[in-house]
């Protein structure tokens, strides 16, 4: 016997629509769904179901709980799926519901997970935008859920803004509520009137804006939690844009504020001299980087037994990327020269790699580094004389010197004295040639880095 | 200031704090007020850096008097500056509280004064929160070590939660990155918090319990000393959950720090480890040696798996819950299913795929009636090539404070 259901289309009215049927045990082919409302014919349709005296099946707990999800999913089988798993129950007991080998049964519990997350998305999304009418506040919200959840989801807002006139419209139902009358459920509004902003919703907006780190961007994770069809009526979503294209420029001026230094690229300890010299050229973890043209790595013979390290490139040697090629270098080469030495046969680098200076007019004049400079930058001088391991390590000047011993010396006081470095290499300072070129009486000068180049080559000699 | 700017600076600020979580009280609506718990969170909104939004979540002030090496509003930093009003902070959680944007509120703060004096703010703004404005939403305070008693039982009339942070896994690493902290003093706080806890009274006091953070990778402290400090906290202190952040150099480093962070996946793998330590009876020297840090490439459950061969396979219609849930693959929840299901006949392998289980990984260890896979590969020596993760899912670290099954 074929039967009608007729119903008001949400779960309690279908449950009593279904009751007299289960109880016929009438199969779920043979119930043709009317809901109320719906487009369907009236005409031919099938009898209501007769009143039965026979005992309605008892149903355990569980399978209401599921069904009542299951039933709110948008699919043309909504009403019918759910029985077909009742009829189950009341054959099998309520058991069948844990057996996942069921196709209705496994079906009816996926599309019981779909409209739970639906429904804790529309918890999550709401968002209530305050108006004013004659009765006072009253909170408004436009929501697109993806199924028939409006029942499902407002005993939530109840229990939560009980004390709120407010009213949850959507497409597919709306719900309106105020202490005195509680809820009245209505039919569905289809689209978002969006309401005037307050000063807490910018609030709400600069709030999302700062706990956003621009460090780590998983957009995709985002938006699979947070679907962008809700992004219309969450305001904040609109500065989505803006804080991923403004991302770059706060991490560049994080990375001002708080540079890396070399650390950010240095190689491991197993890696050759090649490497660390390739580190040198990558590096952008200080503020020299940006206006340098190029990053001076040190030079001359993994081999060599002395290394001597300058303050920093300068003008020319910034422009051709090698160390010492410019005025200064070439008064060094004399006083290399001058003890014996040629430039082949010492490594050549400096303490700061960049080189740090202001422009004016159209030249670029030297500035010495900052302290920070030369701390940020120290990790590769030390890669660099941990590849050679030179006999000895001539500073020359202030700069060089302090970073090497790792603290700040007056230089008269320790010109020509062994010293040991940072790192136990044995270190004698000189003053450096560029200051020899800019001072007018330099013979003094001039005589200490004579001095420290003796010095230093003497040591080679002994230890050879 | 402005409050925006307020509270841009002072957002800015807590953002070093993992927990987000708003879950694990209940709490009903005050009958003349507004808000509730439910119980499980929820998330209102996600950030372009994947991260949930659920609490409004800030310091009081970022002033202080301590010089935690670590962290961003020590002493010697030069970090923008700014305090909000008692009305301020209860102006704003109301405000979103009431658009539907939070679940609650997370208040910490910098030390001013003292732990008492820094306290008494925390608690005035849930106090007003509470008793004048009638809320019944989530409140999260933290927590000052070394706070008196007496503050303490005030506080946790007043909140969901509190938390005192452990800071670092051992004295150690305190002394060398936060002096003036100390373990003892941090867990004297959380075992008077736990006593206050289970005081008999009218209602239940910090329903939620207590939690704490850990920040990994700042010192040379393994995972095998960070687990073991968390597993002395959950039985000792019987703390709700540990929390554990990856350093990350913040915007003002402190020399004695390492430059690089450390990796998002070294956190997302002690989150697994947590997991098997509270929901899986696992011990923390089956997880890691002594010294050791977990294996990178592959989840603890896993690489247990793998070392311990003899174990297996597990007969899935037969077994006990305890060895079902040692088998990679199968978490918490499916174990359940299984238990349920077998009750009423046979579990095949076809309902392990209805279940979504990773076949591949899970069926060398399992016995199942038809299946050869465990005969086949349990034994070779290419049994981690079969298993392992090719890809490691990047995605799942950033939600494994969330959910760490494994």
């Amino acid at each position: 016997m074929r039967y009608s259901a007729v119903f008001e289309p949400h779960f309690d009215a279908w449950r009593d629509a279904v009751r007299p049927l289960l109880a016929l045990k009438t199969e779920a082919q043979d119930i043709e769904w009317r809901p109320v409302g719906s487009t369907q014919s009236g005409l031919f349709a099938a009898p209501p179901a007769p009143v039965t005296d026979r005992p309605l099946p008892s149903m355990p707990r569980a399978f209401f709980t599921l069904a009542r999800s299951g039933l709110a999913f948008d699919a043309p089988d909504r009403f019918s799926l759910p029985y077909a798993v009742a009829r189950l129950v009341a054959e099998r007991g309520g058991q069948v519901l844990d057996d996942i080998g069921i196709r209705e049964v496994r079906e009816l519990k996926r599309r019981a997970k779909t409209v739970h997350r639906d429904v804790h998305k529309m918890h999550a999304f709401v968002r209530f935008a305050k108006t004013i009418d004659d009765a006072g506040e009253r909170w408004v919200s436009w929501h697109r859920p993806d199924h028939f959840i409006i029942r499902q989801a407002t005993p939530h807002f109840v229990r939560r803004f009980g004390d709120m006139r407010f009213a949850l419209l959507t497409p597919k139902g709306s719900a309106v509520f105020t202490p005195e009358d509680g809820v009245v459920y209505g039919p569905g509004v289809a689209h978002h009137i969006s309401p005037t902003q307050d000063d807490l919703d910018a609030l709400w907006c600069t709030y999302y804006a700062s706990i956003y780190n621009p460090a780590r961007t998983l957009t995709d994770a985002m938006r699979s939690e947070m679907p962008m069809k809700h992004w219309g009526t969450m305001p904040e979503t609109k500065l989505i844009a803006r804080l991923l294209a403004e991302a770059p420029k706060r991490l560049a001026e994080s990375a001002a504020r708080n540079p890396q230094g070399a650390s950010a690229v240095l190689p491991p300890d197993a890696a050759p001299l090649s490497a660390v010299h390739d580190a040198i050229r990558r590096c952008r973890g200080c503020p020299l980087a940006g206006p340098a043209t190029h990053a001076v790595p040190g030079e001359g013979p993994q081999t060599a037994r002395i290394v001597i390290v300058g303050e920093q490139p300068g003008d020319c040697e910034d422009t051709e990327g090698r160390p010492f090629v410019g005025p200064a270098g070439r008064l060094l080469m004399d006083a290399l020269n001058a003890v014996g030495l040629e430039r082949e046969q010492v490594y050549l680098t400096n303490a700061v790699k960049h080189f740090h200076h202001k422009k004016q007019n159209k030249q670029r004049l030297h500035e010495r580094p900052e302290a920070l400079h030369a701390e940020l930058c120290a990790p590769f001088l030390h890669a660099e004389l941990s590849r050679i391991q030179p006999t000895v390590v001539v500073a020359l000047g202030t700069t060089a010197a302090r970073t090497l011993l790792g603290r700040a010396v007056k230089l008269q006081s320790v010109y020509g004295r062994r010293l040991t470095a940072r790192g136990g290499h044995t270190l004698i300072v000189g003053p450096h040639p560029a200051a020899i070129l800019r001072r007018p009486d330099s013979s003094e000068l001039r005589r200490q880095l004579h001095d420290a180049l003796l010095k230093a080559t003497a040591m080679t000699r002994s230890t050879a | 200031m402005e409050l925006a700017q307020k509270l841009s600076i002072l957002a800015d600020a807590a953002k070093y704090d993992a927990s987000c979580s708003s879950s694990g009280a209940k709490r009903t609506r005050p009958t003349d007020g507004f808000g509730n718990t439910t119980g499980m969170g929820i998330c209102h909104s996600y950030t372009p850096d994947g991260r949930c939004v659920s609490l409004l979540k800030i310091l009081f002030t970022n002033r202080c008097i301590f010089d935690c090496a670590y962290c961003v509003n020590r002493l010697s930093s030069n970090t923008p500056r700014a305090s909000f009003t008692v009305a301020e902070v209860v102006r704003l959680t109301v405000g979103f509280y009431r658009r539907n944007t939070i679940e609650g509120l997370f208040l910490s703060s910098g030390i001013i004064k003292s732990a008492d004096y820094t306290m008494e703010q925390l608690i005035e703004v849930a106090r007003r929160l509470r008793e004048e404005e009638r809320f019944g939403g989530y409140i999260h305070l933290k927590a000052v070590a070394g706070a008196s008693k007496e503050i303490l039982a005030r506080a946790a009339q007043v909140a969901d939660r509190l938390s005192a942070n452990i800071e670092l896994p051992t004295q150690k690493d305190l002394d060398t990155l936060a002096p003036a902290k100390t373990i003892v003093e941090t867990e004297t706080t959380m075992d008077q918090l736990h006593n206050i806890s289970q005081t008999e009274g009218p209602k239940k006091l910090m329903p939620a319990g207590q939690s704490t953070q850990m920040v990994v990778g700042a010192t040379a402290a393994s995972d095998a000393s960070v687990l073991d400090t968390s597993n002395r906290l959950y039985t000792s202190h019987r703390l709700r959950r540990v929390y554990y952040t990856a350093y990350s150099p913040s915007s003002q480093p402190h020399a004695a720090l390492p430059t690089k962070p450390v990796g998002l996946l070294r956190e997302h793998r002690l989150y697994q480890a947590d997991w098997l330590l509270r929901f899986y009876q696992f011990r923390v020297d089956e997880i890691v040696q002594p010294g050791q840090n977990l294996a990178l490439d592959k989840d603890p459950k896993l690489a247990w798996a793998l070392s311990n061969r003899a174990f297996f396979p597990v007969d899935l219609n037969r077994a006990p819950r305890e060895a079902l849930l040692r088998v990679p693959g199968l978490g918490t929840t499916n174990v359940q299913r299984v238990l349920s299901l077998r009750r009423q006949r046979t579990v095949t392998v076809d309902d392990l795929r209805h279940m979504r289980v990773s076949l591949k990984k899970t069926l060398v260890f399992l016995e199942i009636p038809g299946d050869r896979s465990a005969v086949r590969h349990l034994d070779i020596q290419s049994l981690e090539d079969r298993v392992k993760p090719r890809q490691l899912n990047l995605f799942a670290t950033g939600q494994s404070a969330l959910t760490g099954q494994v």
